[in-house]
Formats: C-alpha cells, sequence, structure tokens
C-alpha cells in the first residue's frame, strides 16, 4: 500500500492517535506506509541488508514505545527517519570499534529484475554508490541519503538533524564534492585496471 | 576568499546568480580541473537521483508486529514480577514461620479475640515476638553456616550466591532500559 497523499497527514495523525489508544492495526499501517523509507536509510547508512532490516525493525519499535513524545504538529516522517537516524549512527559508532564494513557481505537484495545483464549492471551500480557512501562521515551520508532518497528539502534535513538550514546546504555540498572527488578515484582506478588487463592480453 | 571550485555545488543547484554565477562560467571556461568537477558532481547527482529506494523483504510489517507483540508480552511480565516476587517471599515467609512453629499463637489470639484494644494490643506484642524469634533464627542459620564452612569456601560460597541471584534477576526482570533520545 503506496502512501496516499489525498489521505495525507489527517489520516496519518488519526493512524497515529488510534496507534498511541493501543490500536496495534493502526500502528501497522504506519509501518506499512514507512517501512521503504526507513529500510532505505537504514541500507544506504550501513551497507548491507541484514543490519538494515534490524536497524528498521528497531526504529519502529523504538518509535511504537516512544509514540506519546510524538508532537503532532511536526511531520510524523520527520520523527520517525530521526529516530531512525540516530539508531543507524550508534550502530556505525558501536560497529567502528569492532569490525569495518568491508567485512561486511553485501546483502542480497531482493529484485524483480529478469534480465540477468541488466541485473548484473544494477548490482554494480549499486557497488558503485555503496562504497562512494561509505567514503562520507555519517552524518555527512545522512544529509545525502536524506536529500536523495527521502526527498527532504534542506528546512526538513535541518529538522530531522538538528541542525539550521545552512549547515545543512554546506553538509551537502561538501559531501557531494567529496562523492564526486570519489567517483572520480574510482573511474580512474577502474581504467587503470582495464589497462593493466589489455596490456595482459597476448 | 571563497575558492570557486567550492561554488560548484551552488551553481548545479541553481542557486547562484548574477556577479557570483558569472563569475563561475567565467572561471568553468578557462579551468579544466574544474570542468572535471562539474562533471563528476553532474555525474554523481544522476546516479544518486536514479539509484531506486531500497524496500525491505516482503512481510515487513508481520516481523515487526511479531518482535512488537514479543515485547510486549515480555513488559507485561515485567509488570508482574514484582507481585511474583512479593507472592514467594511471603510464601517462603510463611513456611518459616510454621517451620519455627510460631503460627500458632496468632491463630490462637485472633480465634478468641477479647476486646478491640486487647487484641490489638496483643498483636503487636506478638509482632514484636515473632521478629526477635526470626532474627534469631536468621542469625543462627546464617552462622550455622557460615560456621560449617571453611574459611577457604567463604567467597567462592558468597560469589555463588551472588552469581544466582543474578542470574535470576536476569531471567525474571528483563525489562528494557528505557531509552532517551
Amino acid at each position: 500500500m503506496p502512501f496516499d497523499e489525498a489521505h495525507g497527514r489527517e489520516g496519518e495523525r488519526g493512524w497515529v492517535r488510534e496507534a498511541l489508544a493501543g490500536d496495534q492495526e493502526a500502528f501497522a499501517r504506519l509501518v506499512e506506509n514507512y517501512q521503504a523509507a526507513v529500510y532505505n536509510l537504514a541500507y544506504r547508512m550501513l551497507g548491507n541488508a541484514g543490519d538494515a532490516e534490524d536497524a528498521a525493525q528497531e526504529t519502529f519499535l523504538r518509535a511504537y514505545s516512544r509514540l506519546r513524545s510524538y508532537d503532532p504538529a511536526r511531520k510524523f516522517s520527520s520523527w520517525l527517519l530521526a529516530i531512525a537516524a540516530h539508531h543507524c549512527i550508534d550502530r556505525l559508532r558501536r560497529r567502528r570499534s569492532t569490525i569495518s564494513l568491508e567485512d561486511i557481505p553485501l546483502g542480497r537484495q531482493f529484485s524483480t529484475d529478469r534480465d540477468p545483464e541488466r541485473e548484473i549492471e544494477r548490482q554494480e551500480e549499486r557497488e558503485e554508490i555503496r562504497r562512494l557512501l561509505e567514503r562520507l562521515p555519517p552524518d555527512y551520508r545522512l544529509v545525502v541519503i536524506l536529500y536523495y532518497w527521502n526527498d527532504l528539502s534542506c528546512r526538513q534535513i535541518g529538522e530531522v538533524m538538528g541542525l539550521g538550514e545552512g549547515a545543512v546546504k554546506s553538509r551537502l555540498h561538501r559531501a557531494r564534492r567529496m562523492l564526486a572527488q570519489g567517483l572520480r578515484e574510482e573511474r580512474e582506478s577502474a581504467s587503470q585496471r582495464s589497462n593493466m588487463a589489455m596490456g595482459e592480453a597476448p | 576568499m571563497v575558492h570557486r571550485g567550492e561554488l560548484i555545488p551552488a551553481y548545479l543547484d541553481g542557486e547562484l546568480v548574477g556577479e557570483e554565477k558569472q563569475w563561475l562560467e567565467e572561471h568553468l571556461a578557462v579551468c579544466a580541473r574544474c570542468g572535471d568537477e562539474l562533471s563528476a558532481l553532474h555525474e554523481v547527482g544522476l546516479l544518486l537521483s536514479e539509484a531506486p529506494l531500497f524496500s525491505p523483504q516482503p512481510g515487513f510489517t508481520a516481523r515487526v508486529m511479531a518482535r512488537l507483540a514479543q515485547k510486549e508480552a515480555r513488559r507485561r511480565l515485567t509488570r508482574v514480577a514484582p507481585a511474583l516476587v512479593a507472592v514467594s517471599l511471603l510464601l517462603t515467609f510463611l513456611a518459616l514461620l510454621s517451620v519455627v512453629g510460631l503460627l500458632t499463637p496468632w491463630w490462637s489470639t485472633l480465634a478468641a479475640p477479647a476486646t478491640l484494644i486487647e487484641l490489638g494490643f496483643d498483636l503487636l506484642l506478638r509482632f514484636m515476638q515473632t521478629g526477635t524469634t526470626l532474627a534469631q533464627t536468621c542469625s543462627f542459620l546464617l552462622g550455622a553456616t557460615l560456621g560449617a564452612l571453611p574459611p577457604g569456601l567463604l567467597l567462592p560460597y558468597s560469589f555463588l550466591m551472588l552469581g544466582l541471584m543474578m542470574v535470576w534477576a536476569r531471567l525474571v526482570i528483563r525489562a528494557p532500559l528505557p531509552q532517551n533520545n
């Protein structure tokens, strides 16, 4: 069930109210609506499907237990994404002391694409994006994710992260420059590899 | 002075106007490095905006709701845990009382009350007596246990008891700590 804009914020507020009154069905509807937004954020932050699933579940559990502290004047999605973002950054902080991101295999992603060649291409692109995002410090990564995938404006991202609009904008610009730098390096090393491969060929 | 390259992201977003925009465009025409940067940034923007939104495996909502139900059940258990502890303590206490043989005089007092004041006074007295006897019993039991143990075993014994208590607490009271954001 995709998010229905017409049902929009009024319906959403109703669901929150009903969930607060103990209606699990209403909360399930909230989960259904926001699962992709939360899961994608977790996936892009953490870089693998297993952690993303767990972090996304944890986000909703936390949201449920903190539902009372939700201020209906705010957008529900901003509130929820803030919980997800904090949780992911926490996880990354804990993870840094134990294992590096490179050691974790990329989870298999569910795909409906039947064309294997196109599938490989997509897989490569996915890997490239993951490597690029991984170069960014977590809070920069978060800004990029919220901007590109959750379609939030800089002001809304500021609300999620507790930052001013200007600070978000400058982070976004810097993050993009870092990504561009990374992309150039990726391309260079890729062309070097292919040059070497050609050189080795008889 | 701002490095001109730093303006490129703003330029791509169409946020630059007038002089700044002109200034950067003039620079881009002559500086190959910044030109590269512009195209790389453009490419990054394309790559990211075309990247799909990942969705969880089907059944995500059901998995969340199942975990939620589990958590709720545990929370309910945590809520009744103090009552369970109280009841078990009370039962132990009563068992101890009957073992020591203190229950009988209580019954006889309750069974044949004289006046209300007398009854209250009697009960208070009994209560104090019982308390004293219990304390004496406990101290006797403790002393006997500790005395029977060789001094070298005392420390391991206390650790064992402590460990058992912790395991028990872990099993019964598995309350998640309140998390503040």
